[in-house]
């Protein structure tokens, strides 16, 4: 199966320091499937997402390598109109923000509608047709109602289902979701997701899924890359991540979970924090924080295959089985 | 996966209707006295000035040569000026000419000081560079010493007035347009509008310029008050309104000759020029917080 999108390599830095924020990061989504970049704030997975959206605020962020093909056209490389005819069309991005992500000069319906027009060549009334439809589609009550709203006057997950709208409303081949769910209430969080899992089936477009929650992770994932300062340290399809974790920080990612059921314990923590670009050390950017750490992650471990599609950049992968 | 409805789930949490924000703004400006009372006199020198030539009022400049310098009277309730004119008349025709100078003024200023204070705060690199500089430059004079600079270099009459005033307002909206556009551009909602393809153009006007009127709006109001003042000053001074047509500040730099033997002559422009003023201004202030986005 050919990839939708091939990232290879891509690396970001912010103006001014020497080391990259976003190091040699490389992954895959094919059509119709779900990856989830799985990281801790400042790990660089919005930055990615920003970048292949062509939206990094430069200066001060910069990419300063790699490529990203997408359908066969390097997104990087390509004409800046072109990319805008891209973004919106073919490649669609959710933002973390709903409260803040709609212009609340301009009604909800008109809005979406601008999505619309923005992509194709339609009458006003069809693309308010289109809005009305894509409201509908995401399940807000009342959507004639709220066409004609503004922005304040919708709750946050409304909001949320709005921005869902305008994102779908061209058919993306390519969802981005960054942490989409992160500003919303826990009851709506579930929602929002169900829904956008559903439409994203019935369309068969490919989703790049970024969030902290690893019980996202579980339930919707296909297939997961983790982070860690910058760099991809682990990836794989979601089983084999959740039973198998190779990389000692998905590990410690994992087994920070709380269990709802089962004895009592005492919450498992990574010890430690997220060297900051300054300290970052040389080689395996998690050695610090590491209990298996030794002389020989002073070099960078590369990103190896150790079963077929799992990945993980550790010296010591493949780890025996732990005794308990 | 069935449809959940989030309203039937949770009905207290969703969001209340709200009216419009352009009702909800007229409903907080109704409520504020001095604004309502700064709109009443805005509005009834307007009147006067757009019923002037259907007022019963003499005309500006008919002379009755019975009456000169005659103090207010059942004839001239206002009394008469050096040359028997009717003061009352020469003050509702002079309206026209301030509240004119003010408006169109302003308006100059608006059209040419927010077109590249956006461009300035959207494009930012060189070309902020150098219309910032620019703008600098023009602030470094104060507002009336430019003023005159400018009437007096394009030549006494009211229109020359209101393009020199206008200019001289001009680099205020430059500055608050830039810096409105730079604060609007760092939203989501600017960062959410590239992300589904919206071009330069239309994202300035349906995203940027929408959300940068209200403070535009507020400074407008209250320099209009500081460019009829400027438009009094400049005709004081010669510069503006030429004789024989009227307008409150000529009418001034007359009624000084005159300060002891007919002090009304320069009593009924001063008390107009203050309120007309005064009413902009509170009109401004209303505005202000009535378009204040915090408690919208």
């Amino acid at each position: 199966m050919s990839a939708l999108l091939e990232v290879r390599d891509l690396s970001i830095a912010i103006a001014g320091a020497e080391r990259p924020l976003v190091d040699h990061v490389s992954f895959d989504v094919a059509a119709g499937e779900t990856l989830c970049i799985v990281g801790e704030s400042g790990c660089g997975k919005s930055l990615t997402a920003l970048a292949l959206m062509g939206l990094l605020s430069d200066p001060p962020l910069r990419r300063i390598g790699g490529t990203a093909r997408f359908r066969d056209r390097d997104l990087f490389t390509m004409p800046p109109r072109e990319l805008r005819g891209l973004r919106g069309g073919e490649m669609a991005m959710i933002f973390q923000e709903p409260m803040t992500s709609l212009n609340p000069a301009l009604t909800v319906g008109d809005q979406i509608a601008e999505a619309v027009r923005t992509h194709r060549a339609c009458s006003p009334a069809e693309a308010r047709d289109r809005a009305l439809e894509m409201l509908r589609r995401v399940r807000i009550p009342a959507p004639e109602k709220r066409l004609e709203e503004h922005p304040h006057a919708l709750s946050g997950g409304m909001r949320q289902r709005a921005m869902i709208a305008m994102a779908l409303a061209n058919d993306p081949a390519l969802l981005i979701a960054d942490e989409p769910t992160t500003a919303l209430d826990v009851t709506v969080q579930a929602q929002v997701l169900d829904l956008m899992v559903s439409l994203q089936r019935e369309s068969g477009a490919g989703m790049i899924l970024i969030t902290h929650d690893l019980g996202v992770v579980a339930g919707l994932a296909d297939r997961v890359a983790v982070m860690y300062a910058g760099r991809v340290v682990e990836t794989g399809p979601v089983a084999a991540i959740f039973d198998d974790p190779q990389h000692p920080y998905t590990l410690g990612l994992i087994r920070s979970i709380p269990a709802l059921s089962g004895e009592r314990r005492r919450l498992v923590t990574v010890p430690g924090t997220v060297p900051t670009p300054a300290t970052m050390p040389e080689g395996c950017r998690f050695a610090p924080r590491c209990p298996f750490a030794g002389t020989d992650c002073r070099a960078a471990p590369p990103l190896a295959e150790i079963a077929p599609g799992h990945r993980v950049a550790c010296h010591r992968a493949p780890i025996e089985e732990k005794a308990a | 996966m069935t449809a959940v409805d989030p309203a039937a789930v949770a009905p207290g949490l969703d969001a209340p209707d709200l009216p419009p924000r352009r009702s909800r703004v007229w409903a907080k400006l109704r409520r504020n006295p001095a604004a309502i009372a700064g709109g009443g006199i805005v509005l009834f020198f307007a009147a006067v000035a757009v019923l002037a030539p259907v007022l019963p009022v003499p005309g500006p400049a008919e002379a009755d040569w019975s009456a000169v310098r005659a103090a207010p009277s059942a004839a001239h309730p206002l009394g008469t000026d050096e040359l028997g004119r009717d003061v009352l008349a020469r003050m509702v025709w002079g309206a026209q000419a301030s509240l004119l100078a003010g408006v169109v003024s302003v308006a100059i200023a608006l059209l040419l000081g927010v077109p590249l204070g956006v461009l300035a705060g959207y494009r930012r690199g060189w070309i902020d560079a150098v219309i910032s500089r620019f703008t600098e430059a023009l602030l470094a004079a104060p507002f009336l010493i430019l003023a005159i600079a400018f009437a007096a270099f394009l030549g006494p009459s009211l229109t020359n007035a209101m393009i020199a005033i206008g200019l001289s307002a001009m680099p205020l909206f430059v500055r608050l347009a830039r810096g409105q556009t730079m604060a609007v551009m760092t939203e989501d909602y600017v960062e959410s509008a590239r992300a589904i393809g919206v071009g330069h153009l239309a994202t300035v006007g349906r995203y940027v310029l929408p959300n940068i009127v209200p403070p535009l709006l507020v400074q407008a109001t209250l320099t209009i008050a500081t460019a009829i003042i400027a438009e009094a000053s400049l005709s004081f001074l010669g510069l503006g309104q030429q004789p024989p047509a009227p307008s409150w500040g000529s009418m001034l730099n007359v009624a000084k000759n005159y300060l002891e033997v007919a002090p009304w002559m320069a009593l009924w422009p001063g008390i107009a020029i203050f309120l007309v003023v005064l009413g902009f201004n509170l009109l401004g202030d209303g505005l202000r917080d009535a378009l204040d986005p915090r408690d919208l």
